[in-house]
């Protein structure tokens, strides 16, 4: 047993070491939670600046603006030039949807059900267009475009929109096939279930609600290029996001906020579909 | 029962790369015979299964299902029914979609269809849940669908794997009883896999005992609680202590002299004799009244645990490590952990075994057991 | 009570030939291979092929191997590549720190209305599509705009934003952010939370925990994400056009003058290739730390 005064000496350096320690647990939380808001505030405040723009009823762009309303909407819901961009853009978005999910969806499984070898490298390899410096990728695709006389065609945004769509839905789908247990195919092939049998009934039939949330990622990723439309479009084509470059590129029409509030409506939409179908696919 | 085979496994092994999950598996299952395959976790039960139903193929050896040869069939073309440890119901589909799934294939007519279901719902006293989810019934639930399911078309096996595994105690034993009349009533054939001894002992007509992929032996549960074959039997199957002990001399094709300290006493035998001997004594063999010419165990008491009725007490014997006695609570009340205490054994009770299977005397089950280096010179 | 004498047997309606090839529970390679050509056409045609092609002509065509030589003799090409890359790892640093404290507080935080807000501050700039997210930036940074009059306010006064390398580099983070924080918050959840508080109910402080736990422990992820973070940024193109404008040199913009305006094939692919080069050789250097498993589970 330690003499009475060591004791004390002991307990008041605990107490103190306690202290410092609570003080520098709070600076810790104040600390993170300062920089963790600020972060968010930066994030929100860009995005909020354009839907409040929006509403501005100035003809030239001004900040703050003098005047509220909706004359951007108005402006842009009787130019027809928005128009025929949302519709090109939608013309190659849903082919190259299509075309992603015929080729992602037969991959995944013979991926998840074979034992071919490297097939995981193949999966790997299927995200390397998400991963390549995209100016660099543009132009690798503006020599082969040249080669097979694809520049500035709808067939050759196609297929551009597909190279960048697809790993989405090779994604998704492949963490939702991981989810569901080989069981099931195994049960449907014992009760009497060809492969194919089971394959379409039961494990492709439980993947659809994943293969759709993939298929809308697609979908977003295809209407929102903005990079391989520069360089392999041409003059002539033109989608909503390259218009929206253009336009910005050339100077601040204050339509742009209008067209980037409902896209930003539009978007978080179809990604609230998407993570719905995504939840009820587990 | 009949002495129809069913299911005839001749010499079947199984290589994932370098491990051998099953080594030359010969095994026949009779029409309307419950077998359960028993072995440890990695033992390669599910394996055996596995390629019964079709979904491994075996390295080399052939599985006869009905008198014909499988392995070019798809489990589609099998004739059997398999009930998975994690029920694998269609979540998409009813309960009553999900048991007339292969009534479907098979193109029954509806009315047929909706008939069976019924029976089948009837059959594991699910009535009036025919339009639920498999997410809307609880595990014990889940599981009589799926027995309902794998024997709606009329398989001529049905395979079970570990199918009470994740449910909690009662409801297994809820289920035991759900199985044994189902397996009565239909007559059907089942090979039924599972770890759980207690559970095999209150199913099978013959059970299966695996052990790092080969087949230690197949018996009745009365012969292979009462009369083990092995060491290995004795101990996994019931739990048997193993005393070292030496052989004096055979008395016969089922019996034995064998000398265990200072006491001889005779033994019976079950199965082969080779290499060392171990006496296999059952926890319940153990008392604490002498008997004629019994066996006296000496040891100190390391620890006692109350079991309700029985108390099970941990002897360190010398010589034999660690003994478990299972006693009447109240004639073990006296005993305290440090006390040194006498126990007898019955001879009739206990079985000479050795350790037929593992190369070396001293692996896996019987790491306590000495070398008993004299037993090998002593034949019959 | 059924009783299966009541049953009729019925035949299924395909039944294979004894003696047949054994049946094996996977599907056979050449049946795989056909599922799979689609992908392979898809990756071999216009993934790999490009890009292999892009190398030869980035030696054969135009000029030859003086492709290179240009890019490399050329002062603003070299201040372009050099700006590119030191932008690149400041945008690196930046968003894997603010992606990891997002990502950490979304896995940690008890209210529902702030991780809410959270997830709404991620997810603006990724719902806002890639021109208009660079927009709104020019909106909050450009000389009249909220940013200039935050500065105004707090007496640091109007600074020239828009069109320099930091208006590129706050472009670029906002645009990386969520995706750090996709992958980061992947790494967080997989980590056992109840380790924190063991450390700290051991006498660990708050920092001393997340620095000898969390850290360790996230590291492997983080590696993965900033690799991807930076390879990513090294290639963009529309943020460097739109915030950088014509005079500030970004790799991007050097790269689209080439080729859309001069028609400078060789040179374009010239300097393509040295972007994919340095991109390649930091996902490489990721791939040997932390594993491909890690990496493609980053980019997911
Ligand atoms: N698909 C597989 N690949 C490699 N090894 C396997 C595979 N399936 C089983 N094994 C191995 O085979 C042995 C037997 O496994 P299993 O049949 O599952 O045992 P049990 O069902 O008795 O627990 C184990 O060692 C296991 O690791
Ligand atoms: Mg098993």
């Amino acid at each position: 047993m330690a003499p009475l005064h060591d004791r004390n000496a002991v307990t008041a350096d605990r107490n103190r070491r306690e202290r410092m320690r609570h003080l520098s647990d709070r600076a810790t939380r104040l600390g993170g939670g300062t920089v963790v808001t600020i972060a968010a505030l930066l994030l929100l405040i860009p995005a909020a600046l354009v839907v409040a723009l929006s509403f501005s009823n100035d003809k030239y762009f001004n900040f703050p603006p003098r005047s509220w309303g909706t004359r951007q909407y108005h402006t842009l819901f009787t130019s027809p030039q928005w128009g025929d961009a949302i519709w090109l853009s939608v013309k190659i978005a849903v082919p190259a949807v299509v075309l992603s999910t015929l080729i992602a969806v037969p991959a995944v499984f013979a991926i998840n059900r074979s034992r071919l070898p490297l097939r995981h490298a193949l999966q790997a390899a299927g995200v390397t267009s998400l991963i390549v410096p995209l100016s660099a990728y543009a132009v690798a695709m503006y020599g082969v475009f040249v080669q097979l006389h694809l520049l500035a065609t709808y067939l050759g945004l196609v297929i551009a929109n597909t190279v960048l769509a697809f790993p989405m839905i090779l994604v998704v789908t492949t963490a939702a096939m991981s989810r569901i247990p080989v069981e099931l195919e195994l049960a449907a092939m014992t009760a009497g279930a060809s492969r194919l049998r089971a394959w379409a009934g039961i494990t492709l039939r439980l993947l659809i609600p994943a293969i759709l949330a993939g298929a809308v990622l697609a979908f977003i990723t295809s209407f929102d290029e903005a990079v391989f439309i520069n360089f392999l479009g041409g003059p002539g084509q033109v989608t909503l996001p390259k218009a929206v470059f253009d336009s910005v590129r050339f100077g601040v029409d204050p339509v742009i906020t209008a067209i980037a509030t409902l896209l930003m409506l539009f978007t978080s939409v179809l990604m609230l579909i998407a993570l719905r179908l995504r939840r009820t696919g587990q | 029962m009949t002495d129809e085979i069913a299911l005839d496994i001749q010499e079947v092994s199984k290589a994932f790369g370098a491990t051998n999950a099953l080594e030359r598996v010969t095994l026949q299952v009779h029409r309307g015979e419950f077998l359960t395959l028993l072995g440890p976790s990695g033992s390669g039960k599910t394996t055996l299964l596995r390629m019964i139903v079709g979904f491994e193929s075996p390295t080399a050896g052939r599985i006869l299902l009905g008198g014909r040869d499988i392995s070019g069939l798809s489990p589609a073309d099998r004739s059997a029914g398999m009930v998975f440890q994690q029920y694998a119901l269609f979540p998409h589909m009813t309960v009553a979609d999900n048991i007339a799934y292969g009534l479907k294939l098979r193109r029954w007519p509806r009315a047929e269809q909706r008939e069976r279901v019924g029976e089948m719902l009837d059959l594991v006293r699910l009535e009036g849940y025919e339009a639920r989810y498999p997410r809307q019934l609880s595990g014990g639930q889940q599981q009589r669908v799926a027995l309902a399911r794998a024997l709606a078309y009329d398989p001529e096996i049905i395979l079970m794997d570990e199918p009470l595994g994740a449910l909690d105690r009662a409801l297994r034993i809820e289920m035991e009883q759900v199985i044994r009349r189902i397996h009565r009533d239909l007559e059907a054939t089942v090979v039924y896999v599972t770890h759980d001894q207690q559970e095999a002992l209150a199913l099978s007509d013959r059970i299966a005992i695996m052990r790092d992929g080969r087949l230690q032996c197949v018996d009745t549960p009365e012969e292979l609680y009462y009369r083990p074959a092995s060491s290995f039997v004795a101990s996994f199957f019931a739990s048997s202590n193993l005393l070292p002990v030496t052989l004096v001399e055979r008395l016969g094709p089922d019996s034995a002299r064998v000398r265990y300290g200072q006491d001889e006493l005779s033994c019976r035998v079950a199965g082969e004799i080779a290499g060392p001997v171990q006496l296999a004594v059952r926890r319940r063999s153990l008392r604490r009244e002498p008997s004629p010419n019994c066996l006296v165990v000496r040891g100190t008491v390391a620890e006692t645990l109350l079991f309700g009725d029985e108390r099970e007490v941990i002897l360190d014997v010398p010589d034999a490590g660690r003994v478990v006695a299972l006693i009447a609570a109240h004639a073990a009340a006296d005993l305290a952990v440090g006390q040194p205490v006498e126990l007898y054994v019955p001879p009739e009770e206990t079985v000479l075994v050795t350790d037929v299977d593992a190369g070396a005397p001293g692996t896996a089950g019987d790491a306590d057991a000495p070398l008993q280096p004299d037993a090998l010179a002593v034949g019959p | 009570m059924p009783t299966h004498a009541q049953t009729i047997r019925r035949a299924l309606p395909s039944l294979r030939r004894e003696g047949a090839r054994p049946w094996s529970p996977t599907v056979g390679n050449v049946k795989a291979l056909i599922l799979l050509a689609p992908l392979v056409a898809l990756l071999v045609g216009f993934v790999f092929y490009p890009l292999v092609k892009l190398a030869i002509d980035s030696l054969t065509s135009d000029h030859g191997l003086r492709n290179y030589s240009d890019v490399f003799a050329n002062a603003s090409t070299r201040r372009a590549l050099y700006t590119t890359l030191i932008a690149s790892v400041i945008v690196t640093a930046i968003t894997v720190a603010i992606g990891a404290m997002l990502a950490w507080h979304l896995v940690t935080v008890r209210s529902p209305a702030v991780r809410a807000v959270l997830w709404l501050a991620v997810l603006a700039p990724f719902w806002m599509g890639t021109v208009v997210k660079n927009y709104a930036i020019i909106l909050f940074v450009s000389h009249d705009g909220l940013l200039n009059d935050l500065l105004a306010a707090v007496g640091i006064g109007r600074q020239q934003i828009l069109y320099t390398s930091g208006a590129v580099v706050i472009g670029i983070v906002y645009s990386m952010v969520p995706y750090a924080v996709f992958s980061l918050y992947g790494v967080f959840a997989g980590i056992d939370q109840s380790l924190l508080s063991a450390a700290q109910s051991m006498g660990a402080s708050r920092i001393q925990a997340l620095r000898t736990i969390l850290v360790p422990l996230a590291m492997p992820g983080a590696v993965a994400s900033a690799a991807l973070v930076f390879a990513i940024s090294v290639g963009f193109y529309v943020t460097p056009v739109l915030l950088g404008g014509g005079q500030t040199p970004f790799m991007a913009s050097v790269i689209q003058a080439n080729i859309l305006t001069y028609y400078d094939y060789g040179f374009a692919s010239a300097a393509s290739v040295v972007l994919l080069v340095v991109a390649t050789a930091i996902l490489g250097i990721a791939l040997r730390l932390v594993g491909r498993e890690r990496l493609v589970r980053a980019v997911a």
